[in-house]
């Protein structure tokens, strides 16, 4: 059965929506943004992975996709927790001044 | 141009937007705004691409939790207008322009030169299963090649559906040895009842029934289908006759009120014939075996579990002996019925793969969320946060090492060579 869609349509906007996540990550200085710019590239390859999963009818793909978004759940938890504890010692989140690791 | 091709586009053209918009805007509370415009778009993409339940979940959780707490977070912090003030790496984001577009172009042509859309999935293998129908003959191994798929089979057993390689096979049924620590038959040398060339063809799964009469064993083969169900509450069923010397037989759905208004279902089955697959509304039927106008047997209340084949064999049962009486008597074999696939993508598929295939992998999963749920709580108690806070104020790590270390390193020196970034750099 012949897709209404071609996946390929699927593969090439999910690697668009990659690179502005990739953009965003590399761009951005704000903690948060960088967060969010983070979600939009598991996002692109979460649709990607969808898309091969019906190419091929096979439900890996589909339940890769469940996972990774329970693991994106648990890093966002984890990773706002940070950036507000960052933020209680530091009054800031721009990463240009998190420095304390630099040697 | 399609109507799906259509609202492809759109979706996607609203998809791209919203991220560059999240990543252009200078308040933070409309990037997570137009973030969760884009989860959405994504959210209809799985649903254009079979995965109802994923959508529903990219919903639930991406755009609803996961955004709730993105904007828990910036209102907390106080962070919606983004400070535009000079960074020291200003010509970082030129560098990741050029980076992106060169890992972009390098994968169109990827994507163009992988011709995606000529792969073309497996096919499932074909799956069967073996039935014993014959009242008087003894238990029997069936064997294709040397493979034994069914192990001392006697008459009413049937196997599970099983899963089995695509080809050509010889098949070979033997009379059960009695005995477990027996050789295989090919070991002990002996005749098959039975041996006949088979060819199972992929994504077909097939019932296999051993008739006729102990002399002369016949293989019957009902096709089974197992495609997902259009319509919920309806089994499918099929009629094999396996009743040799006996007759064509018609088999009739009963009205017990009126009988003007019995329906015949298949009709002139001869021995060895397999009715047409029948696709029944799930619910009481009064069914009824009938042999030249004589009832033969009659089927009360009959019912079936809904997305399933069932299988009915009409056969024979041994009765006890009465000179002059023969000794069986006709009556029909019901086995367990298999059940069909779910639809790709549905609930029900995606929740059996999880609690099947995937149940590690789940396990490890729902544990990892219950140490981020501790995780988050002690990164963000009051106590830690203060205590971290005194001890990167009091006590730098160069006191720290002097302590644990008896050389006498002096403090006082050693101090101003730390970068200013370890200070707390606050008034309090």
């Amino acid at each position: 059965m012949q897709p209404a869609v071609a996946t390929e349509y699927f593969v090439v906007l999910s690697a668009v929506l990659f690179i502005m996540g990739v953009l965003g990550v590399l761009v951005r200085r704000n903690a948060i943004m960088i967060f969010m710019s983070v979600e939009l590239m598991l996002n692109a390859a979460n649709l990607s992975l969808v898309a091969f999963a019906q190419q091929w009818s096979n439900m890996g793909g589909q339940l890769i996709v469940f996972f990774v978004i329970t693991i994106a759940a648990a890093e966002v938890a984890v990773g706002l927790a940070l950036i507000v504890a960052i933020f209680r010692t530091k009054k800031s989140i721009d990463i240009d001044e998190l420095n304390a690791m630099q040697g | 141009m399609t109507f799906e091709l259509v609202l492809f586009i759109v979706v996607a053209a609203v998809a791209i937007f919203s991220a560059a918009f999240m990543l252009i805007s200078r308040n933070a509370v409309h990037s997570a705004l137009f973030l969760v415009v884009n989860l959405l778009c994504v959210a209809f993409f799985y649903l254009m691409l079979s995965a109802p339940f994923l959508a529903m979940v990219q919903i639930t959780v991406y755009a609803g939790a996961i955004m709730v707490l993105f904007m828990f977070v910036i209102m907390l912090l106080g962070s919606e207008r983004l400070g535009g003030g000079t960074t020291k790496y200003g010509w970082l984001a030129g560098g990741a322009v050029a980076l992106t577009t060169i890992f972009l172009v390098v994968v169109f042509v990827g994507i163009a030169q992988a011709q995606i859309g000529t792969l073309q999935p497996q096919a499932p293998p074909p799956q069967a299963r073996f039935i014993h129908s014959i009242a008087n003959a003894p238990a029997v191994d069936i064997y294709l090649n040397e493979q034994r798929v069914a192990a001392d089979l006697s008459f009413g057993d049937a196997t599970e559906l099983q899963t089995l390689r695509a080809g050509n096979y010889n098949l070979l049924i033997f009379a059960a040895c009695p005995d477990p620590d027996c050789p295989s038959p090919f070991e002990r040398g002996a005749t098959p009842l039975v041996a006949l060339p088979l060819s199972l063809e992929p994504e077909r799964a097939t019932a296999y029934i051993v008739a006729g009469t102990p002399e002369d064993l016949r293989l019957l083969s009902a096709p089974l289908d197992l495609t997902p169900f259009e319509a919920e509450n309806t089994f499918r069923l099929t009629v094999v006759h396996a009743l040799p010397n006996f007759g064509a037989v018609n088999f009739i759905q009963e009205d017990l009120g009126n009988p003007n208004r019995n329906v015949v279902l298949a009709a002139e089955l001869n021995f060895g014939d397999v009715s047409p697959m029948l696709s029944l509304e799930r619910r009481q039927y009064d069914f009824l075996f009938e042999n030249l106008g004589n009832r033969v047997i009659a089927l009360r209340e009959y019912s079936a579990r809904s997305r399933t084949h069932e299988l009915l064999i009409l056969t024979a049962v041994p009765v006890p002996a009465v000179a002059g009486a023969p000794s069986t008597r006709p009556s029909y074999l019901r086995p367990t019925a298999p059940a069909a696939r779910h639809a790709f993508g549905s609930p029900q598929q995606l929740g059996t793969e999880l609690l099947t295939t995937y149940l590690l992998p789940f396990q490890l999963v729902g544990l990892l969320l219950l140490a981020t749920m501790v995780g988050a709580i002690i990164l963000t108690r009051e106590e830690v946060l203060k205590r971290e806070r005194k001890r990167l104020v009091v006590s730098p790590a160069i006191k720290r090492i002097n302590r644990a270390i008896p050389i006498n390193v002096s403090a006082e020196s050693a101090e101003p060579a730390l970068p200013s970034g370890e200070r707390e750099p606050s008034a309090d």
